[in-house]
């Protein structure tokens, strides 16, 4: 058996810094980079342009991507962000991208013309958000009620366990645990947004609401355990060795069902295509910490805060 | 034994159905069709891109500081609705001056707009047919800012290098389609028409014209000039004769004689005219006609409906140069008369000028009431929440709970118009008029129309959802590619599928026959839930295939649990049968919970809407139908394959190690 509690300092040292590093990460990518949020929240500009029928989307990609690149050498605070490509009809192309100045939409169409002289602006607008402001204060908001639901619901579930422990706890910790998964993945986000221009769209709003759902998930099952084992403690055992036993017991399944998970999660990062890459990256990010969370934090979280109590 | 057969057989059915209804899963496989039964996945703007509508606000009785957040209470509202249609997730946007919609898919794009753009401008009018002084002040206030504003359109469009179509965006109330029109009949003043007979294509009129209810600016954006023959109508040349009587037509007062009496006057004439006498001096001499005494009773070139019936059918039979064989009968009197000459109907040819032009049109507000109702200040703004009831009949009608300000407006108005009719309108049109028996104090009012019960849910959803706060009309719709490429879904399925298959391989290695058995499971659950987001016409995007992959980590979970318990459970050399139920026992307070907590956080993101609601659908349809695949697939496969047959009596099949010490002593 694995003894899991003997080593709770590192644990808990490894995911304060983790979390710490998170934090001062999310902080410099709010004050420097406005979060790297994508045109969806910030609005941008859509230019719409008249194409031949037989355009590669791809090489209008590269060639934008080569103009922002050219662009950035004079001003480097220039970003297209996020290039979204749709075609209407045989010869029109939306190009959606991040707000720019006159001047660089002048230069954007210009390198476009360039690169196939049938190419023509037919006009440009700025756009406002799709996601506005309205909708991630109701999304918020209804994120608090999942907390409060979910704690209640495991004060509830585990309202059989013994007198000396209180069941509201077992929500509380596996709360933790989730904001404990979330903060991390959103840190990396923040990191990758800081060297890699990686944004922060609404697919990485649902990877995280996703990564919530499996966190709750995995520590449920650890705590079901642990519940489970309360009913037949030994007057020799401490919290701390019922914690490590329920561990043991729901290893193998956290390592299997987290592994299969992540392979899925894996196939669709290598094979899915480029649109969805970043996405699957949070999910498999996720599922790392949130199998580990469920493992080292959760649990002895719950078995620390019991035994200041007793 | 009778029941597990049962049991599996209701399975295969219903696994069968699910595969007939999910299989292949996008439309524009390769893969052939498994059955009749087959439904489409319905795809989300991103993956399949859809309809992109543009629609224009309507801002011109908005002043210019409020613009702004009457643009964003229309986004608002259309929000609402979009939201309230159902699992489609669209994107919605201000671009510029204008407010775009991106519906997903091209199904039922015009249900939708139709749902969409609905103004649902719900007033209550009293009878009237003048505006106070106070309104019309307002109104002519309205008006002469209309003219500024469209002052200021000239000014922009005659600009050089001026693009007249922006300036048509930003100031035109409508966009109706230029067409060819003949100058005659052109809606304005000769003066305007002479001018623009003038001007050149590409020209713009150089004043704002006043064209009766709108101001507007006009553009000359072709000009056609068409030689057209034009019909000359059969043309008479004639002179008469009048003899009145008292009581006939416009007769002159000095007239005294009879009816008789001047019939037999008017033989006496004719008698005369055919015995040769000089028709001038009988004119002079007889005819009441004042002005036809001089000259001979003439009355120039008429054509056909010019005179009064007798008269005409009369004339226009005779030949040229006769006098009628008989005196003719009308309501002026009796009447002889004399044909000159005759033009039979003829064509000419005529160049006829057609314009095609671009206008920017300006409403201007009436400065009467246009249908005999005046507002009475009470609309769908003052009140609080609209249901649908049923009347003493069964008849579908709406009721509205006004605000404290509605109740009291409502009740002033039921006041003064006791006994008298108030109109309830619904987006300018007269739904009802019913007529007020009491005074109403309580707030509540009933409309009543001709609904069915779709209707009046339908409009109780509208005026729930709001009034848009200025009345939006679509300039532009058309259809978008996904942004993501056509082939991405594909794409996503095979790397979906590849990964399942090597999760599978996994499972089926670690656990062995009880894997294998969990991989059968698992694919009848992708089955199932597949079928089930077809039949409830999930929009599945990027965020509905996260919540569709969670569930699979779900569903993998619970099967694991049990598998973990089951090894336990075998561990403690329980016989196999036994074992089983009793890892199913076990297993399910955690497979419950876990799935529990989710489903509530489900319920509440659904009800957020937007972007997060197909997460929220798909995760959900998915944990429900993962544990059906755990709790009974999974459970009857293990019975029929490990307790009813040889296999479960090879303990190697399922990778247990039954030397290896219990170290938890449970029961």
């Amino acid at each position: 058996m694995i003894k899991f509690s003997q080593h709770n300092k590192t644990w808990f040292t490894i995911s304060g810094l983790l979390f710490a590093f998170s934090i001062v990460m999310i902080i410099i990518s709010i004050a420097k980079y406005n979060f790297h949020l994508s045109v969806e929240f910030t609005g941008g500009t859509k230019i719409e342009y008249k194409v031949p029928d037989n355009l590669d989307k791809n090489a209008v990609l590269g060639v934008l991507r080569q103009e922002e690149a050219d662009i950035q050498k004079e001003n480097p605070k220039i970003s297209l962000g996020n290039i979204v490509l749709q075609k209407s009809g045989q010869d029109e192309l939306i190009v959606k991208m991040r707000q720019i100045d006159d001047d660089t939409k002048t230069k954007v169409s210009a390198a476009l013309t360039k690169y196939n002289s049938q190419i023509k602006e037919l006009a440009a607008t700025d756009i406002s958000p799709t996601v506005g402001s309205r909708l991630i204060t109701t999304m918020l908001i209804a994120l608090l009620v999942v907390l409060a639901i979910i704690i209640l619901f495991l004060a509830y579930a585990f309202r059989n366990i013994p007198r000396s422990l209180n069941p509201f706890k077992f929500g509380a910790a596996a709360i933790f645990a989730l904001i404990h998964d979330v903060v991390i993945t959103t840190g990396l986000f923040c990191l990758l947004g800081i060297i890699m221009r990686v944004e922060i769209d609404p697919l990485f709003l649902t990877a995280l609401l996703t990564i919530l759902g499996y966190s709750v998930q995995d520590t449920i099952v650890v705590f079901d355990r642990f519940r489970e084992n309360l009913r037949f403690q030994r007057r020799d055992q401490t919290l701390s060795d019922l914690a490590d036993i329920s561990l043991n017991q729901t290893l193998a399944r956290s390592i299997n069902t987290s592994l299969t998970t992540f392979i899925t999660v894996t196939a669709l990062f290598l094979l899915g295509g480029a649109s969805i890459r970043y996405f699957m990256l949070a999910l498999m990010f996720g599922i790392i910490v949130g199998t580990y969370s469920s493992i080292f934090i959760a649990s002895p979280i719950l078995v620390a805060w019991q035994k200041q109590r007793i | 034994m009778k029941k597990l057969f049962w049991q599996i057989s209701g399975l295969i059915i219903l696994i069968a159905a699910a595969a007939a209804i999910s299989l292949p899963i996008a439309a524009d496989s390769t893969l052939p069709k498994i059955s009749k039964l087959w439904r489409p996945l319905h795809l989300g703007w991103d993956l399949q891109g859809g309809a992109e509508i543009t629609y224009r606000a309507d801002l011109k009785k908005v002043s210019p500081r409020d613009r702004d957040s009457v643009m964003s209470g229309i986004v608002g509202v259309l929000e609402k609705r979009i939201n309230a249609l159902g699992v489609a997730e669209s994107n919605i946007y201000k671009s510029g001056d204008n407010i775009v919609i991106e519906l997903p898919g091209v199904a039922d794009t015009e249900e939708a707009k139709a749902r969409i753009g609905k103004v649902v401008e719900l007033e209550f009018k009293e009878q009237g047919t003048t505006y106070s002084a106070e309104k019309l002040k307002e109104i002519n206030q309205k008006n002469k800012e209309l003219k500024d504003n469209a002052q200021q359109a000239l000014g922009k469009a005659l600009e050089p290098g001026a693009d007249f179509e922006r300036v048509k965006q930003e100031f035109s109330d409508n966009f109706s389609e230029s067409q060819f029109t003949e100058l005659d009949s052109l809606p304005y003043s000769q003066d305007i028409k002479d001018k623009l007979l003038t001007m050149e294509v590409g020209e713009i009129y150089p004043s704002v014209v006043d064209n009766f209810d709108q101001y507007e600016v006009v553009k000359i954006l072709d000009k056609k000039k068409e030689q057209k023959e034009e019909t000359l109508p059969e043309e008479v040349k004639a002179q008469h004769i009048l003899i009145a009587y008292q009581e006939s037509e416009r007769a002159d007062p000095t007239v005294t004689r009879s009816k008789e009496e001047a019939q037999k006057r008017a033989e006496e004439v004719l008698q005369k005219t055919k015995s040769g006498a000089d028709w001038n001096s009988l004119a002079k001499e007889y005819t009441d006609e004042a002005a036809g005494k001089e000259t001979g009773g003439d009355l120039g070139w008429f054509k056909k409906g010019q005179m009064t019936k007798n008269f005409e059918d009369a004339v226009f039979a005779m030949d040229p140069g006769k006098i009628s064989d008989s005196v003719v009968e009308t309501e002026f009197g009796y009447h002889i008369i004399k044909l000159n000459e005759k033009k039979a109907e003829s064509t000419e040819p005529k160049t006829v000028t057609s314009l095609k032009l671009d206008i920017i049109k300006m409403e201007k507000v009436p400065e009467v009431p246009k249908d005999g109702w005046i507002e009475t200040g009470l609309s769908g703004k003052q009140f609080k929440k609209a249901q649908v009831q049923f009347d003493e009949y069964g008849n579908p009608q709406v009721g509205i709970n006004f605000n404290t300000e509605g109740a009291e407006l409502f009740a002033a108005i039921t006041k003064r118009n006791l006994k008298k009719p108030v109109a309830i309108f619904l987006d300018n049109g007269l739904l009802s008029a019913p007529t007020v028996q009491s005074e109403i104090t309580d707030g509540n009012a009933v409309i009543t129309g001709d609904f069915d019960y779709k209707q009046a849910s339908d409009l109780a959803r509208d005026l729930n959802t709001g009034a848009i706060p200025a009345p939006i009309y679509e300039i532009a719709s058309r259809k978008v590619e996904a942004a993501l490429g056509a082939n991405s879904f594909q794409r996503g399925i095979q790397a979906g599928l590849i990964g399942l298959l090597v999760l599978m391989i996994y499972v089926a290695i670690y656990y062995r026959l009880p894997g294998l058995l969990a991989d059968i499971s698992l694919l009848s659950y992708a089955l199932l839930a597949i079928a089930l987001f077809k039949l409830i016409n999930v929009n599945m995007s990027l965020a509905g295939i996260a919540g569709f992959i969670l569930s699979i980590g779900m569903a993998i979970d619970a099967n694991v649990l049990i598998f973990e318990r089951l090894k336990e459970e075998l561990q403690a050399e329980r016989p196999l049968a036994q074992a089983i139920e009793i890892a199913f026992q076990r297993s399910w307070p955690s497979i419950r919970e876990s799935n529990l907590s989710t489903i509530f956080t489900c319920i509440v993101l659904f009800f957020v809407g937007g972007i997060i609601r197909g997460f929220a659908v798909t995760l959900l349809t998915g944990i429900l139908c993962s544990m059906f695949a755990a709790m009974i697939i999974t459970h009857v496969l293990l019975k029929v394959f490990l307790v009813h047959s040889s296999l479960g009596k090879k303990p190697s099949l399922y990778n247990i190690n039954r030397r290896k010490p219990n170290q938890q002593e449970n029961d």
